[in-house]
């Protein structure tokens, strides 16, 4: 899972039938202080709930499946699966 | 998932037979300002889309998943066609403008 910044919403009509009534949105991957990081990509919304500049965990490929309501497939590599509170990490554990 | 524009189409009579009767689209993708990257996708369609249209491709295993791409040996597959794109509360692209 990866964080991410929702920064756009996308509307489309004619889409594959699994994804009828499911949110899509443009995020923004972001590294642990919050700073942007590769390119903006397309995600359906698990939760729903997301508003334009919130910060979100994703997952991504075959990893976001199962994503759809009560656990439908949907044809989808991105999905969003929950809306962050906040973010805690001490430096030291980081990689070096 | 990924944001393009369908460029092209690709014709092909021998290849695997699970891939009969599929459209394939060479996909461009876009940046978050809709200009066009020189990236590109070789998708199968999974929706019946045309030309210049603006769709969404998904990538990989997810690709399989779709109604009529399932168990077909593809890893890329267009599943939306894009109406419109709003970013930092702009709309930046709108399907009936473009066309």
């Amino acid at each position: 899972m990866d964080l991410a910044r929702v920064i756009g919403c996308i509307v489309a009509t004619q889409k594959d039938q699994s994804l009828v009534g499911c949110k899509l949105c443009v995020i923004q991957p972001i590294d642990q202080d919050l700073n942007p990081k590769g390119s903006p990509l397309v995600a359906t919304d698990s939760t729903a709930m997301r508003g334009e500049g919130e910060i979100v965990y994703y997952v991504s490929s075959g990893d976001a499946v199962p994503t759809g309501p009560e656990g439908r497939k949907m044809p989808v590599d991105a999905a969003i699966v929950g809306i962050v509170d906040t973010v805690d990490y001490k430096k030291e554990y980081l990689p070096k | 998932m990924l944001l393009g524009k369908v460029v092209g189409t690709v014709v092909s009579t021998q290849k695997d037979p699970g891939l009969t009767g599929y459209k394939l689209l060479v996909v461009q993708c876009v940046d978050i300002d809709m200009k066009l990257t020189p990236v590109y996708v070789i998708a199968a369609d999974a929706i019946g889309c045309g030309m210049n249209e603006m769709v969404i491709v998904v990538q990989g295993s997810s690709a399989r998943i779709a109604e009529r791409t399932k168990n077909k040996p593809v890893d890329a597959a267009i599943i939306a066609v894009v109406d419109s794109v709003d970013t930092h509360g702009k709309r930046v692209y709108e399907k009936f403008q473009h066309n």
